[in-house]
């Protein structure tokens, strides 16, 4: 069984900023996750990175820091505990690019086993919501628990 | 296609810092928001998606 280990978190006391640090194979770079309600059980999530000395947010920066597959299973363990604390909610999230979109897809793969989770991810199609599979296209995703 | 190999998240540690609170939402996160309103007031999610 593969494991991977999700980046140590910080939060806000609303439970809805999150900060980690991508440490890789280009340095360490911090990660902001934001939640931001769009309907009444909708919250979008924005992956973003943060540049402390110029105070600036950014979802198009490529780090290509080599831990994607780790940033993505930090990621899920925040949806994971936002999910905790707003019960009923469901996440929608998507990259800033179709290519950064496909990244997500394919650290999604590596690191989320539908069976031992419990967290449901939906992928959105050709103006479809289907179960989420590695090897499909997706445009965006949305989580939210299974029971 | 099928998911063969098990694999697993081990959590990093949650710990909360005061310095995170009361930030003004950034203005790309509230952009990045805006789209994905817009996007389900063109696509609403079906029904059975709104169940818990």
């Amino acid at each position: 069984m593969k494991q991977y280990q999700a980046y140590p978190v910080t939060f806000d006391v609303e439970n809805a900023r999150f900060r980690f640090q991508s440490i890789g194979k280009r340095g360490v770079f911090d990660k902001i996750v934001e939640f931001i309600p769009i309907s009444p059980n909708i919250h979008n999530l924005a992956l973003l990175d943060y540049d402390l000395p110029t105070n600036k947010y950014s979802d198009i920066s490529v780090t290509d820091n080599g831990d994607m597959p780790e940033v993505i299973a930090t990621v899920i363990t925040i949806i994971q505990r936002f999910l905790d604390s707003n019960p009923g909610q469901k996440i929608y999230f998507e990259g800033s690019t179709a290519a950064r979109t496909r990244l997500y897809q394919i650290a999604i793969s590596q690191v989320f086993d539908p069976g031992d989770s419990d967290l449901l991810i939906e992928g959105y199609k050709d103006g479809q919501w289907v179960l989420f599979e590695p090897n499909i296209r997706f445009e965006g995703f949305l989580v939210k628990k299974k029971f | 296609m099928k998911i063969l190999d098990r694999k697993t998240i081990k959590p990093g540690k949650f710990t909360y810092d005061p310095s995170l609170d009361n930030l003004p939402v950034s203005k790309v996160a509230l952009e990045k928001a805006e789209r994905a309103r817009k996007f389900f007031e063109a696509n609403p999610l079906p029904e059975h998606l709104h169940r818990k």
